[in-house]
């Protein structure tokens, strides 16, 4: 018994030192929307443009949707498969950098859309016709 | 005010749970009568989820009459029975409080922003949106191939309480995240019931607080960890603590924990992750067969029937979902994982390096791996003396096994196991962490109810 109350104490004294020092990194509440979730940054300001592109692929009503990827875009591409259910989101891996190949790729996958980051630094999206 | 489906979807599972626990005759006040009717609640609404998405029925008002169905017959029966009828209000909720506090704090941070981890919105969200839009878990729409990376054959509980709640007008960005403190309040709320019985409530409330204070259970923001990252992590950890702290009690005083009431919680562990399909089938037969040697027929034969029920339960899905695609190099439950599990052991010391690192994350597990390495030399020193006491270290040991062989095994992104580790390893050990709760309230004596076998089984 006293050993179970030497542990419990051990626990709650350490445990308040641990959750102290997370929530001086990390505030109380952490709010915002998803780009602030994600640090804000370049990759924020990506995702804050990603949803407004998103919001317009939405209402073309397409049904398979390319997202062009690269290293570091597994927010994105989460984001974008939950914002444009029902349609399907496929990824294309990294490889298929430029919007020609995308399309090529796209199309013989059978998908009707694509959504990629361009050499512009923009959001860029097609309808595909398969 | 996006929170209120939330809260509805909460309260069918109360309703249901409770009802459904009084017919299965398991008694619990309080805080604990709170958390394992919820826990029971949602573990009923994955079974009406699975059986009535082979019609495509899955819609609000079916599930709704379906948890209210159950819900008025058990307490219809609870009220009209001479047994002493069940208090929801009593057991000590003043010592819960602070753990409480915990819990609240998460709600805020749920309610604080929208659904964002790469997991959630590639899987138990979505998952949830097409149950809703679909009417059924497993629609054919996502049986094509191209489907497996977002795991369409992943379990249903999760799904269904994030389906319901989009039934009832849940908004998919800022009305999910607050269901998922409510695993970690039912999680609390079964230490503490727990602790209670045999350390009293004020030591009962030290235990429940710091088990809450744990970052990667209740606070942490990163990596789908923290109790309100909506993610089925935490709610395995209650399910898996519910059970063990279920299958503990029964052990000791099997009048006060009908079995039916541990099947619910076993099929609960069964269809939240695969994880806890695995980790169930395992622990329960390697329980039975712990309890054979000790001479604890009841006991074995009890976890045999347990482990039935959970292959029944792991059965039915696999039927029901048989169309869903799984992801190539993702398929850990067939029949070629012994033979992979052989091939993996040079990656042995690579993820032995990486585990040790991780338990030592200070900021993110405090001092709850230290502990158990403590209790470990307690329990030497003498302080542990009965088999009983030692279950939960037994358990941890299993689940770190099964943690170790799943990274043996994986062929996640052509092998990358390292990256995989870095993105899942803290929410798998999360599952096990509250076993170090019980393993320091087993080092307090059982209390034994009047008139209760409480002492005769737990001395094997």
């Amino acid at each position: 018994m006293s050993a179970g109350l030497a542990l419990a104490g051990l626990w709650l004294v350490a445990g308040v030192v641990a959750i102290g020092k997370r929530a001086l990194n990390q505030g109380l509440v952490a709010g915002g929307d998803v780009s602030e979730a994600w640090r804000g940054g370049e990759l924020g300001r990506r995702l804050s443009e990603l949803e407004v592109t998103l919001d317009e692929v939405h209402e073309l009503g397409l049904k398979r949707v390319a997202f062009v990827r690269s290293d570091g875009a597994n927010p994105m591409i989460s984001l974008a498969t939950h914002r444009l259910f029902p349609a399907q989101v496929v990824p294309i891996w990294q490889g298929q950098k430029d919007l020609v190949k995308g399309l090529a790729s796209a199309e013989k996958m059978g998908l009707d859309g694509l959504i990629r980051f361009g050499p512009n630094g923009a959001w860029q999206k097609a309808a595909v016709k398969p | 005010m996006q929170f209120i489906p939330a809260l509805g979807t909460w309260g069918l599972c109360l309703l249901a749970g409770f009802g459904f626990l009084q017919l299965a005759g398991l008694r619990r006040n309080g805080p604990e009568g709170v958390g394992l009717a919820l826990l029971a609640g949602a573990a009923l609404l994955a079974l009406f989820v699975t059986l009535f998405s082979i019609p495509g029925w899955v819609t609000a008002p079916v599930l709704a009459a379906a948890m209210l169905g159950v819900g008025a017959f058990g307490v219809f029966e609870a009220f009209r029975g001479p047994e002493a009828r069940p208090s929801l209000c009593g057991g000590s909720w003043l010592a819960f409080s602070p753990a409480l506090l915990v819990v609240a704090l998460a709600f805020a941070q749920a309610a604080s922003r929208p659904v964002y981890n790469v997991d959630a919105q590639r899987r138990w969200v979505l998952h949830g949106q097409w149950t809703a839009e679909y009417e059924t878990a497993t629609p054919p729409a996502v049986e094509d191939a191209t489907w497996g990376t977002n795991h369409p054959s992943y379990p249903p509980l999760i799904t269904g309480v994030t389906a319901l709640a989009l039934e009832l007008g849940a908004d998919r960005d800022t009305g999910l995240r607050p269901l998922f403190p409510v695993f970690l309040f039912a999680l609390l709320a079964v230490v503490f019931g727990f602790a209670r019985r045999r350390a009293g409530p004020r030591v009962a409330g030290l235990i429940t607080l710091s088990l809450a204070l744990v970052p990667a259970l209740s606070f942490a923001d990163e990596l789908g960890l923290g109790a309100a990252a909506a993610h089925a992590d935490v709610a395995l950890a209650a399910f898996l603590t519910a059970l063990g702290v279920l299958f503990l009690d029964r052990l000791e005083d099997p009048d006060r924990t009908p079995l039916l009431a541990i099947v619910a919680i076993t099929v609960g562990c069964v269809w939240t992750k695969n994880e806890g399909m695995a980790f169930a089938l395992v622990m329960l037969s390697l329980t039975a067969v712990l309890l054979l040697f000790a001479r604890n027929r009841r006991g074995a034969r009890d976890s045999f029937t347990l482990f039935a029920a959970a292959l029944v339960a792991t059965l039915v899905w696999k039927v029901v979902a048989r169309n869903m695609p799984v992801a190539e190099g993702e398929d850990y439950v067939s029949g070629g994982i012994l033979a992979l599990l052989a091939g993996g052991f040079e990656r042995l010391p690579d993820i032995l390096g990486r585990l040790g690192a991780e338990l030592v994350d200070f900021t993110l597990w405090g001092p709850v791996w230290l502990l158990a390495g403590l209790w470990v030399l307690a329990a030497a020193a003498g302080k542990v003396r009965t088999l009983v006491s030692w279950l939960p270290l037994v358990w941890m040991v299993l689940g770190f096994s099964l943690v170790i062989a799943a990274y043996m095994v994986t062929g996640w992104k052509d092998g990358r196991f390292i990256v995989l580790m870095d993105v899942s390893l803290a929410r798998l050990l999360l599952h096990h962490a509250p076993l170090v709760a019980l393993m320091i309230v087993m080092l307090f004596p059982s209390q034994p109810a009047p008139g209760s076998q409480i002492g005769k089984e737990a001395s094997a």
